[in-house]
């Protein structure tokens, strides 16, 4: 689908969903309790088809007090993309699991757990995968010091 | 003699209450062993030989390099993406720098596009080289080791004329390459492409067609395209499930809309597939360098740009490496340095999978496995 | 009293003088001491085991450079060529290596069995080579059951691989050593038949015997096609039964690191070499010895008047490099399949070929 057509379907099956206007992908931000629903529909229905998902990621916006949980889905069969984005609250980071629909989700959410503390609900497995289990803070968010690194501080 | 490999060394059936009382344990490949192609460790429960279950525990060569790109500006950040995935230090580099420049709407010089495709190409075949060589000796035929070495040896003889360095080139920068070709490069890719196919039939006739090999890579680990897809495999391991998916094709890139190749696929999604997928990629590789070596346009290798500064805004952008779809997420804030980077590695989603196509397997199978799977884990790691 | 001719009577038939002159020179000699049979069988025995250990030690240092060589030249470089003229002096340098090696045992290990466990591989070796016929008369000992003895002693150095893969207390070996186990045993029994229908067309266990009566032609061809599989049945199962690759899986090297003698090193990983290089060489010489006519000069080519050593050195080595070929091109089998070949394809292979032999033989040849 086009990415004009793409917009207008979403907007069709979830008339509270406001697309974000930018140049590039079509990206939609979600709210915590529309994400489920829309990540189901984005998968089963034939329409859309999101069979891969192609990357999950997260930013940390302190100024903001939000940690947004980016997705970025793709259609193999029908070669269209969406963004799908999500806040998480920095003070207490949740966010739906989709590791059900797409079992690639569940290591990008653990890496994302890992980097940044978003707490993935009902996830199978969540715990850290990159850094050792025992270890303290999430370095990727904006606000982590750590005495061993030297000169850096932004 | 007619193999069933299916029968041999397939999942087995749960046991009955009449059957042996055995025991199960757990075996470390520990980060350090010869077959899991850098430090990765997987912790195997096993039921004899048979694996039960595969804990894979990655980061143990975790640089934080996402973190780093925080700190650095746009071009300091190109030779951090040489050590991700190493193997292919040519086309992470596009990546990344292809990321930059859809961000600011750069457009690079014909001629620097085109060297693109012709050092991608060149390193594609020489990452190729590597793996045939590391998974023959995985599967205990050391020799091909030697062979697969020997051929990449003259494409990394050439990077190092072109510029300097054997494995991790930083040749591609911002706006285009750092340096137009050597005197005698035409010749000696020309030369590459003769060597390659006389070198592909020789590994034919020697590892394919082996009844052995067959025996360790036919039927085993299977991944179907559904699962492949759902665990976002990408690259020679979708393909050999069946999934015709090829970013140079479906989203060509570069100057790869102006060359003529084909895409392997697979059916089954077994290790046999997934070697067989590679070697023709090869073959298709040699395809693309002939068709651009021999037609290379003239003009600066690389774009007059001064300031790089994308403004602000999130892109994202995809290449395809000898192992799959890697694809950058840059955030920037109009900043000389970026405010979020992502690299999304394509080893570690395909990596996501063994754990579940390697249960009911052998403990060789699943050093067959993971070799068919080609990971390199610094970029699984980053 | 050791004259010229004496000299190149040895070389050219050592097991005859070794016999005839030797033999009565050393009994006169311990007879002037006082000395009776008794001593003889002992002195006889110790400069037996000298020799052996000799060769042994010799073989070994030619065989780990030979095998290094002809590795390299598989793969396109060429070896070790440092140390001396083509590497010549390698072995030694290997050989002050692995002696000045820190000899680790694992906390954790059964420290009895673990320090006896290379020494059981080598001691199985020596048994058997000590019945290998190099040239007339020259074998320590040829017992008229020859070939039962071989196949009964050679399954011994399982028992050492065993020993070693459970004594290290490392997963790794216990799965190196168990692999073992399956395997050696399950590749006693189709060499045996396979030899055993050699002994049925020659009509004699004993080793000796069996070369001398391939004086008229080599087993191989005398025995028509069923020689050609038995020979073929012999050297794969051979090489499954030394646990070389193909048949590598105890040591497994991109599996297991290195199965049954990961924790060893120094001295004792040495003996677990000496053991598997040597016994390269006996399933080597076995097949010579039951298929290639032994010490048997080829009949077209008797006029070279090579001594019987020569030629079974020389066909000897020509087998090991077989041996040596098929482990730097085969890739490795997995452990199930390695049983399925056996159990499923050599064994009734090697019954039926027992039958047509044996029918044969019945029917008069």
């Amino acid at each position: 689908m086009e990415k004009a057509a793409l917009v207008e379907a979403i907007k069709a099956s979830f008339p509270e969903l406001t697309p974000v206007e930018s140049g590039g992908l079509p990206e939609f931000k979600v709210s915590a309790e529309a994400f489920r629903p829309l990540m189901e529909r984005l998968r089963s229905d034939p329409s859309f088809a999101f069979d891969y998902p192609m990357d999950m990621t997260a930013v940390d916006w302190p100024d903001a007090g939000v940690i947004t949980c980016v997705y970025h889905l793709y259609s193999l069969t029908h070669g269209h993309k969406l963004v799908v984005k999500l806040d998480a609250l920095r003070s207490a980071p949740h966010a739906p699991t989709v590791a059900d629909l797409w079992p690639a989700c569940d290591w990008f959410e653990r890496e994302v757990y890992d980097l940044f503390g978003v707490v993935f609900d009902r996830h199978p497995d969540l715990r850290r995968i990159l850094l050792t289990d025992d270890w303290v803070g999430f370095p990727l968010r904006k606000d982590y010091r750590d005495s061993r690194i030297a000169g850096k501080t932004n | 003699m007619t193999q069933q490999p299916a029968s041999i060394g397939a999942p087995r059936a749960p046991q009955s209450k009449d059957a042996l009382k055995t025991e199960e344990y757990w075996i470390n490949m520990g980060p350090q062993h010869p077959s899991t192609h850098g430090v990765l460790r997987l912790v195997l429960r096993l039921d004899g030989e048979t694996v039960l279950q595969a804990v894979p525990h990655l980061g143990y060569i975790h640089r934080s390099v996402e973190r780093m790109c925080e700190w650095d500006t746009y071009p300091q950040i190109t030779h951090l993406t040489d050590r991700l995935d190493y193997l292919s230090a040519m086309i992470t580099n596009w990546a990344w720098v292809r990321a930059v420049e859809q961000a600011m709407n750069l457009e690079v010089p014909e001629r620097g596009e085109v060297l693109r495709v012709i050092v991608a190409e060149l390193n594609r075949l020489a990452s190729h080289a590597m793996w045939f060589g590391a998974y023959c000796m995985d599967l205990g035929a050391a020799s091909a080791f030697f062979y697969g070495f020997r051929e990449r040896e003259m494409v990394v003889d050439l990077f190092e004329a072109l510029c300097g360095q054997r494995l991790t080139y930083h040749y591609l920068r911002i706006g285009g390459v750092s340096a137009d070709l050597t005197p005698d490069f035409e010749k000696r890719v020309l030369e590459i492409c003769e060597t390659f196919k006389r070198a592909l039939d020789e590994y034919e006739g020697l590892v394919t067609k082996n009844v052995v090999f067959r025996q360790r890579t036919e039927g085993i680990g299977i991944l179907t395209a559904e699962k492949a897809l759902g665990y976002g495999c990408s690259g020679p391991v979708l393909r050999g499930s069946g999934v015709k998916h090829d970013l140079r094709k479906d989203d060509p890139y570069g100057a790869y809309g102006r060359y003529q190749f084909d895409v392997p696929v697979g059916s089954v999604g077994d290790c046999m597939d997934r070697y067989k997928v590679r070697m023709e990629e090869m073959r298709q590789s040699v395809r693309i360098l002939e068709q651009a070596i021999r037609a290379l346009p003239g003009g600066p290798v690389i774009a007059d740009v001064k300031a790089i500064r994308p403004p602000k805004g999130e892109t994202y952008t995809r290449v395809e490496t000898a192992r799959g779809d890697m694809g950058v997420y840059l955030v920037s804030q109009g900043a000389a340095k970026p405010y979020r980077v992502k690299f999304r590695s394509p080893c570690f989603s395909n990596l996501s999978c063994f754990p579940e196509i390697a249960v009911g397997w052998k403990v060789a199978d699943a050093v067959s496995i993971l070799g068919s799977l080609d990971v390199v884990i610094p970029d699984i790691d980053r | 009293m050791i004259s010229t001719s004496l000299i190149q009577e040895f070389v050219l038939h050592p097991g005859a003088v070794l016999t005839d002159t030797a033999g009565p020179a050393l009994r006169t000699a311990l007879a002037g001491f006082g000395l009776g049979e008794g001593s003889y069988v002992a002195v006889v025995g110790a400069l037996c085991f000298a020799a052996m250990a000799g060769f042994v030690s010799g073989m070994a240092m030619v065989l780990t450079l030979a095998e290094r060589k002809v590795a390299a030249y598989f793969q396109n470089r060429k070896g070790p060529n440092r140390v001396g003229p083509w590497g010549l002096f390698q072995p030694v340098a290997d050989m002050l290596k692995l002696l000045y090696k820190e000899d680790t045992i694992p906390r954790a290990a059964d420290k009895g069995m673990f320090m006896i466990a290379p020494y059981i591989c080598a001691v199985a070796m020596f048994m058997v080579l000590a019945v290998l016929p190099f040239d007339k008369g020259l074998s320590v000992a040829d017992p008229p059951m020859g070939l039962l003895y071989v196949t009964a002693v050679s399954g011994l150095g399982v028992l050492g691989i065993l020993m070693g893969g459970w004594a290290s207390a490392n997963k790794y070996s216990l799965l190196g050593g168990i692999r073992s186990a399956a395997q050696v045993v399950s590749y006693e029994l189709s060499p045996a038949l396979a030899a055993l229908s050699v002994a049925l067309y020659s009509g004699t266990l004993s080793l000796q015997t069996i070369v001398e009566r391939q004086a008229d032609g080599w087993n191989l061809w005398k025995l028509g096609p069923t020689g050609w599989l038995a020979a073929l049945i012999y050297l794969i199962a051979g090489t499954a039964e030394i646990n070389r690759a193909p048949f590598d899986l105890p040591e497994a090297e991109s599996e297991l690191t290195a199965g049954y003698h990961t924790e060893y090193s120094g001295m004792r990983f040495s003996m677990f070499q000496l053991a598997e290089f040597m016994n390269m060489f006996i399933i080597a010489g076995m097949t010579v010895t039951l298929f290639l006519g032994g010490w048997q000069a080829f009949p077209l080519l008797k006029f070279l008047a090579l001594p019987g050593w020569a030629w079974f050195m020389g066909k000897t080595v020509a087998a090991m490099f077989a041996i040596m070929w098929f482990r730097w091109t085969f890739p490795r089998v997995r452990v199930d399949q390695l049983m399925h070949l056996e159990w499923k394809i050599l064994l009734p292979l090697s019954f039926l070929n027992l039958a047509v032999v044996a029918l044969w033989v019945a029917a008069g040849r």
